[in-house]
């Protein structure tokens, strides 16, 4: 791990000989195992190196940046050239530049040395576990894709203005994905995973069998009817259309350029009381928790919104720089790509309702198991297809639903929210409740 | 280059494939005034892949010295080993065919590096601030060009021997507008397999900025589309959308093997007789810069014609060598990986559906109650065939007139209800979605056009 603090330390220093008024360099090193399943079958396993090398440099107010896919000398060499070149090239802005360094607190549940020897042969016993576990659920469970992916590594950052750190981090997920056939009736297509930072913290099995559960209740779907009424999302479907354009809208960048619905709105309330959302870098086991961001920077734990009430804004140090205040740490992006303002792990914290209390109190709704479709972050417009739908009829789950559409504005709903689980499902880096909105326009064709 | 690595694979004791991918990338991001990013991304390696008792195994390296390709070999054999026992059924040979060998060259490297970063970055500052003050409604633009300059070189131990250079551009600019708390966004531009003068020839980027900033104002005042089944009457850019994400997509057939809505459909009617669906690497209508050019795949197969549907008939899948075994044919030319670290997989390349003789003038004439639809928001298709796509604009066709603007539009159905229930296909034809890109794990660099078509479809709305 020292040899990635010196490859950055040693291209910070060509890039400063070379002319640059400031430099970074963020530098990642590791090993990827994978073993995806295809057609109802292993289809290929893969081990491969992950190095990396970003370079990042300031010269009279303009940025540049190179990336190489190596970390040699020599490769550092060439890529300071490229990003002075670059920088010459681009036009100033006197909010750029980097951070100075401030403390950094170590953030447990990043990394596990046990996956060190985490080899392709777990890989492929994993995916196997996934495959077999669907399959014993039900025949006919057919499985398009899937498999298990493992990292092991470190990454590094060092700046001209003193920052300097390095952290190793673990990783796997496993995800599977397909539908069910009955002669010719074919399932709603769906998809599940887990990840964590341990191979000891997902059981592939586990999630195969919801996967196959999900599908196999969604065959036989009937369409069903238009209305304007309740619709109960699930975690899937609440990432995507409530979650993301909440990230979007918290995002400094977004707020500074006026395409953040949530613009001029801190303290006040955009959501029902029962609503509260946190970025969480600290998360434990969280796939997004970290000690330090992009820029090398400790991201704060911030809560966005409290009881409905918008509490904060995230910053890197572009944006921080631009309000006149430091960065809380949001500078996302690996080595490949120039920072920019990004969440961690967000958590929409648990609520009060059992999740079978919102469909017993629910007379006439849907259940959005997944969400197929567009969602506009800017506007809060969704619309797109139900999939792995269920009516609600009378407070009981009915007939699984095809072809059905829901659309609206999120943000004109969010003030309305109805319910929000005490169960909650993990999706990444996003823990997210079941939540419920009224006055949603349903159609069907 | 291409002697160090058949010296390597001569040495090989089982089927092995070398492909060293040295990609060069530029990409100039702007967003109301600010330079977001102006990276250059060097990625080079070598992706190694192996067939060991009927089993794969893939490893890379970015290392270009010949030990480390040697690791490399035994990383991915092992991986084949490894992972052969939970294999059930096992490949038992690839499909033969004439492996590409010698040099190809698409696109124009040279003429992209003559022109500078700084002009290239000066037109993207240009267009975003010409997209921002087409009018004072607009609250924030974007521009964004990504130049990638692709060289590989492909040998197998069964004889692929092939040099192949490519250069793909991209040029889009967006738009939001914003008027008493309602903001509304609009998206457009060109990617092409060619120069410079080719992403420019259909946009100049003052018409792109025009374009783009005129619809997203134009949207702030459209009401919400109605929702229900209707006709509908697709632009080239939302055909070429539902051939490639709705039909093309249950058609690889990785995913046919899977259980596709197209498993079983070979020889069967599946579309109006009017629908003729391909996927080509090279290009046979419209601009020959049709971004999704690939002349020989990642597995050394040239790529050529393929015709997915013949006047509503199902007549081909497509397929890496591993798929064309198996179905007994020949490859199509679709095995594309995105970087030397990721391993081929079927993808399409441009796809599209032929045109017809149809006039758009007759066409719009013959609808009563109904929308033209242009511009392709995200859409998503599943490997039933449903599909759900986003319409950037949407309007009313009443009694054979185009109409009002609406927006928040979107269009979903079963692909193959949709294609059965065609009536009518334009004389017209364009290449449409050349900017972005498809995701299947990887990403890949495609388009998909054709002309416009009349087809019953259910519009999401309010």
């Amino acid at each position: 791990m020292s040899d990635l603090l010196a490859i950055c330390d040693a291209a910070v220093e060509m890039a400063v000989s070379a002319g640059a008024d400031e430099a970074e360099a963020y530098a990642v090193t590791g090993r990827q195992i994978d073993a995806d399943l295809q057609k109802n079958d292993i289809q290929i396993a893969k081990s491969m190196g992950t190095d990396g090398l970003g370079i990042r440099v300031f010269r009279r107010g303009s940025m540049g940046f190179a990336y190489v896919n190596g970390l040699k000398e020599e490769d550092a060499r060439d890529l300071v050239e490229l990003a002075l070149g670059i920088a010459a090239a681009a036009p100033p802005d006197s909010y750029n530049g980097l951070p100075d360094p401030a403390p950094i607190s170590k953030r447990d549940g990043i990394f596990d040395s046990a996956m060190e020897s985490y080899g392709v042969e777990h890989a492929v016993e994993d995916a196997l576990a996934m495959l077999r576990a669907a399959r014993e659920y039900d025949e006919r469970v057919t499985i398009d894709g899937g498999g298990v992916a493992a990292e092991f590594g470190a990454k590094a950052i060092v700046n001209s203005k003193g920052v300097r750190a390095i952290e190793a981090q673990s990783s796997i997920y496993c995800y599977i994905m397909g539908m069910a056939k009955d002669g010719e009736v074919i399932s709603s297509f769906d998809y599940q995973f887990d990840s964590a930072r341990s191979a000891s913290r997902i059981d592939p099995a586990a999630v195969a069998r919801v996967f196959a559960a999900k599908v196999v209740d969604s065959l036989g779907a009937v369409k069903g009817e238009s209305f304007s009424g309740t619709v109960i999302l699930a975690p899937k479907a609440a990432a995507d259309i409530v979650v993301y354009p909440i990230e979007h809208s918290v995002s400094a960048s977004a707020i500074q350029k006026g395409t953040s619905r949530f613009c001029d709105s801190l303290g006040e309330s955009v959501a029902g009381e029962i609503l509260t959302v946190t970025d969480d870098a600290a998360l434990p086991d969280g796939f997004a928790t970290t000690s330090f961001d992009r820029e090398g920077m400790a991201p704060r734990i911030m809560p966005l919104v409290e009881n409905g009430v918008l509490k904060n804004y995230i910053y890197d140090s572009y944006t921080g720089r631009k309000d006149g205040r430091a960065s809380n740490g949001h500078a996302g992006g690996g080595a490949s790509s120039v920072p920019s303002v990004s969440t961690t792990n967000v958590v929409v914290k648990a609520g009060e309702s059992a999740f079978d209390d919102m469909i017993a109190g629910t007379d006439r709704g849907v259940l959005v198991t997944r969400f197929s479709g567009n969602v506009d972050p800017v506007s809060g417009d969704f619309s797109g297809v139900v999939k792995g739908g269920r009516m609600i009829r009378g407070g009981k789950l009915a007939e699984p639903l095809s072809g059905t559409m829901i659309a609206g504005d999120i943000f004109e709903l969010l003030p309305n929210i109805v319910a929000v689980s005490r169960e909650t499902e993990r999706l990444f880096s996003v823990v997210v409740p079941y939540m419920s909105f009224d006055g949603v326009a349903v159609t069907c064709g | 280059m291409r002697d160090v690595l058949k010296t390597l694979v001569a040495d090989a004791k089982q089927w092995t494939e070398l492909r060293v991918h040295d990609r060069r990338s530029l990409q100039i991001v702007v967003r109301k005034g600010e330079l977001e990013a102006a990276a250059y991304r060097k990625i080079c390696g070598v992706g190694v892949r192996v067939l060991v008792n009927g089993t794969w195994g893939f490893s890379s390296t970015s290392s270009m010295n010949v030990s480390s390709i040697k690791a490399a070999v035994r990383d991915a054999t092992i991986a084949a080993e490894q992972s052969s026992g939970g294999r059930s059924e096992r490949i038992e040979r690839l499909a033969d065919c004439e492996l590409a060998v010698g040099d190809f060259r698409s696109g124009d490297a040279e003429d992209v590096a003559s022109h500078s970063t700084e002009e290239k970055t000066s037109l993207v500052v240009e267009t975003e601030k010409r997209t921002r003050e087409s009018s004072s409604r607009i609250r924030s633009a974007m521009c964004r060009y990504t130049e990638l300059v692709d060289e590989k070189w492909i040998v197998s131990t069964d004889g692929a021997d092939a040099h192949i250079e490519d250069t793909k551009l991209e040029f889009v600019t967006s738009a939001v507008a914003a008027q008493d708390g309602e903001m509304t966004f609009s998206y457009h531009g060109d990617g092409v397999t060619g120069g410079w003068s080719d992403l420019f020839a259909r946009w100049s980027p003052e018409a792109l900025s025009d374009h783009v900033g005129r619809v997203a104002v134009d949207l702030l005042s459209a009401p919400y589309a109605p929702g229900g089944a209707t006709t509908v009457i697709l632009a080239p850019d939302l055909v070429g959308l539902l051939a490639h994400e709705a039909i093309g997509h249950t058609v690889e057939a990785d995913f046919v093997l899977s259980g596709s809505a197209a498993a079983d459909k070979l020889g069967k009617k599946v579309a109006s007789e009017l629908v003729t669906l391909v996927d080509s690497g090279r290009v046979y209508i419209g601009a020959e810069c049709a971004g999704g050019v690939v002349l020989v795949d990642d597995e050394g197969v040239p790529a050529r014609k393929t015709v997915i549907i013949d006047s509503g008939i199902l007549t081909s899948y497509l397929h890496d060598r591993e798929s064309a075994a198996r179905f007994g044919v020949a490859p199509t030319g679709n095995a594309r990986a995105w970087l030397y670290r990721d391993e081929p997989i079927i993808r399409m390349r441009n796809t599209y559906l032929e045109p017809g003789e149809g006039s758009f003038d007759e066409m719009v004439a013959g609808v009563a109650n109904g929308f033209l639809m242009r511009g392709a928001g995200s859409g998503q298709a599943d490997s039933n065939a449903e599909f759900m796509f986003g319409v950037q604009e949407a309007y009313e066709i009443r009694d054979g007139k185009v109409g009002q603007l609406l927006r928040g539009a979107s269009i979903s159905g079963d692909a193959f209800d949709v294609l059965r229930s065609v009536d009518s296909v334009s004389c017209d034809f364009e290449w449409a979605t050349g900017m972005g890109h498809c995701g299947k794990g990887q990403p890949a660099k495609v388009d998909a056009g054709g002309p416009y078509v009349r087809c019953k479809v259910v519009v999401g709305g309010r």
